[in-house]
Parts: C-alpha cells; sequence; structure tokens
C-alpha cells in the first residue's frame, strides 16, 4: 500500500520537471519558434530576420557598420524565466550551437558584442543577452542572442542551467537561424 | 481505505493516473506560472548607489534627496514592450501611497527626451510619477542592471530591499503589501 501512495505521489512531483520542448510559429512574425519547460528553467527562441535585426539596432542610433555586422549573424530573440521556487544559475557562455558537421560554436553574448562597441565609442549595452544570468524565483529577461551562422543553417542548442546546486543540461533540436531576407 | 486496499480499484486508479499525466505535464509545461509579483528580497538590505539625474523638465534629482521616503527605481525604455506593459501597475501603485511618503523613479535608458516626450503621449495613462534620464547607462551599470525592465526598492534608509528582474505586475496585492509595510 505504501509502495503505491509512494507511486502515485512520485507521479505527481515527477510533472514540473518533465521538459516540455515544442516548436511552432511566431504568428505575429511568421518565424519559427522554439519553447521548453524544465526543472523550473523556460527558454523561448524566436528566429529574427536580418532586416529586423538592422531595424531594432538602427532605431537605437547605432552606427550602420555596426548595425549591418550584427545583421551578419544569426539572431534569435530570447525568453528566459524562473519559473522554480529558488534562484537558478544560466551561464549562457556554457551554451554551444552544435551543427550537422558536429562543430561546437559558443554564442555571441553583450560583453562580446560592447567591447567591440566600445572601441568605437559607443556605450550602448541593451538588447543583447549576458553571458552570466541569475535568476531568483519570479525573475524572467528577454533579450537577442547570437551564433555566427548562415541564415537558414540548421543546429542543436546545447545549453545548462544550475537550480539548487545541481547542473541541468537539455537541448534544442533542429534549431534553425531566420532565412535570409528577400532583397 | 477500504477501497484502497481493493487490488481492482488500485490498479484502476494507476490506470487514470497514467491516461491523465500527459495531460497534465502538457498543462504544467504552457501554463503561465503567475509568479510577476514575486520579489527578491535582500536581506540584510544593501545601500543604494546614489545618483544625479534629470527629469523631463531638465530639473536634477539625487537618490539621497528621497531618504525618509520609500523609492520604487525602474529601469525602463520606450522599445521594451514588458516596460510598457508594467507601467499601468506602477501608476495604480503610485497614485494609491503616494500620498503616504512612496515615490517612483522611472530612469529611462539610451534614449532622449524628445522620444519619450512623444511616446508619453501615446500611452492611454500618461504616467504622473517621475520620469529620469540615463542617457549614458552609467546609473543601471552602477546597479549591475542585466536587462530591462529591472527594479529596485528602496527603504527610508536608501537601503536596497527588494529587487525584479523583468516586468511585475505592481499592483498586485503581494507587492502591495511589501510596499505598505515599508512606509
Amino acid at each position: 500500500m505504501s509502495k503505491f501512495i509512494l507511486l502515485v505521489f512520485l507521479s505527481v512531483l515527477y510533472v514540473p520537471t518533465i521538459a516540455d520542448t515544442n516548436q511552432n510559429k511566431s504568428p505575429a512574425l511568421q518565424q519559427s519558434k522554439w519553447k521548453t519547460v524544465s526543472h523550473g528553467f523556460s527558454l523561448e527562441m524566436v528566429q529574427v530576420k536580418a532586416d529586423y535585426v538592422r531595424a531594432v539596432f538602427l532605431a537605437r542610433g547605432l552606427p550602420a557598420d555596426v548595425v549591418e555586422k550584427i545583421s551578419q549573424y544569426c539572431v534569435f530573440g530570447n525568453i528566459i524565466r524562473n519559473q522554480s521556487n529558488a534562484q537558478i544559475v544560466a551561464r549562457l557562455s556554457d551554451w554551444r550551437a552544435v551543427t550537422r558537421d558536429g562543430v561546437k560554436h559558443k554564442l555571441k553574448l553583450k560583453s562580446a558584442w560592447t567591447k567591440e562597441w566600445s572601441k568605437k565609442g559607443i556605450a550602448f549595452r541593451w538588447l543583447i543577452l549576458s553571458e552570466d544570468q541569475s535568476f531568483d524565483a519570479g525573475d524572467w529577461i528577454q533579450g537577442f542572442s547570437t551564433v555566427a551562422l548562415k541564415p537558414g543553417q540548421q543546429f542543436d542548442l546545447h545549453y545548462s542551467w544550475k537550480l539548487q546546486g545541481k547542473t541541468y543540461s537539455n537541448k534544442f533540436k533542429g534549431v534553425t537561424c531566420a532565412p535570409a531576407s528577400k532583397s | 481505505m477500504r477501497l484502497l486496499r481493493n487490488p481492482d480499484f488500485k490498479h484502476y486508479l494507476l490506470l487514470l493516473i497514467l491516461m491523465l499525466l500527459p495531460i497534465y505535464c502538457m498543462a504544467a509545461g504552457t501554463a503561465k506560472t503567475p509568479t510577476n509579483y514575486r520579489l527578491k528580497q535582500f536581506t540584510p538590505p544593501i545601500p543604494a548607489p546614489d545618483f544625479l539625474l534629470v527629469d523631463m523638465d531638465g530639473e536634477k534629482h539625487s537618490l539621497k534627496q528621497y531618504r525618509g521616503k520609500v523609492v520604487l527605481i525602474n529601469f525602463w525604455a520606450t522599445w521594451c514592450p514588458p516596460c510598457i506593459h508594467e507601467m499601468p501597475s506602477m501608476e495604480n501603485l503610485y497614485t494609491k501611497f503616494k500620498s503616504h511618503n512612496f515615490i517612483i523613479l522611472a530612469i529611462n535608458q539610451w534614449e532622449d527626451e524628445e522620444r519619450v516626450f512623444e511616446f508619453m503621449g501615446q500611452l492611454k495613462t500618461i504616467p504622473s510619477f517621475t520620469v529620469l534620464f540615463d542617457p549614458d547607462s552609467k546609473v543601471s551599470s552602477a546597479y549591475k542592471v542585466q536587462g530591462l525592465p529591472s527594479s529596485y526598492i528602496i527603504d527610508k534608509q536608501g537601503r536596497i530591499v527588494y529587487r525584479a528582474k523583468g516586468g511585475r505586475d505592481f499592483d498586485h496585492p503581494v507587492i502591495v503589501e511589501k510596499i505598505k509595510s515599508l512606509l
């Protein structure tokens, strides 16, 4: 009897830890998006086309050459949420985009971009996600991540996070960079 | 309890749980977690960095001048959708407590007065709290802000008591109670 109660209890406990990954199209942007929730960590990624990247950064007053460079990258809009009751730490610098040929690509994030921009005297430091993130209960963030891949290129995103001292990892399979903008 | 001892009943119950589990899993994965009122509490509170910024009318404001009041500092930008989304709830909170030594300093990032003024004119409810300008993001850097919006609640002694990364419903009863307890 106690085994039975334990089984019922465990089955209910197990629910929030199951990764629910899905892919669909963002109705507003008609771009593919991926979402998963696992062990209190929610990650959503939406393809961002080069035209949109250009528009967003130009509107912030960044010089054309700087905007052109970032628009050549494979860019995603991300929303990361802590849905647990404890602090979550995510080192995005450890995340890798693994392409079909097995090559692991690092994401290019805030400090890498701002380092380049500061050399040109640009102090802008928004829109791009930071390498190190900590989220207390209820915290969330949205921002861009970039990786040096071509339009339409496919990869698996291997990502990890730490919750209550334990490291969890997961992967988004078949994530695809936004297609090239029609000229 | 007698029913639970019946092996047939146990099997039916187990079958029912197994049938319902996938539905529950899907719901757990997609449901919005109602954590938009949760704040990280600093115990003990930490000193809030002082600053000197100008408002829409060019008047200077320092944090120090508000010692003896509870201050909600909100870092935001017009191009940040969750920043805009949380503004009406900030206005509600401000309306509730403005006559009780509570103020809001909404510190805009990387934008000029003209742009913010134009933006304010498009809002359904024009915020009546103070908007300040941090054009080079020096103040947000001092507060180690990683993304927008981010908010800090400062007690009457000028110390950071709570922090929120990402948008919140500031007129949620839980947050209202927290502010009330500081006043």
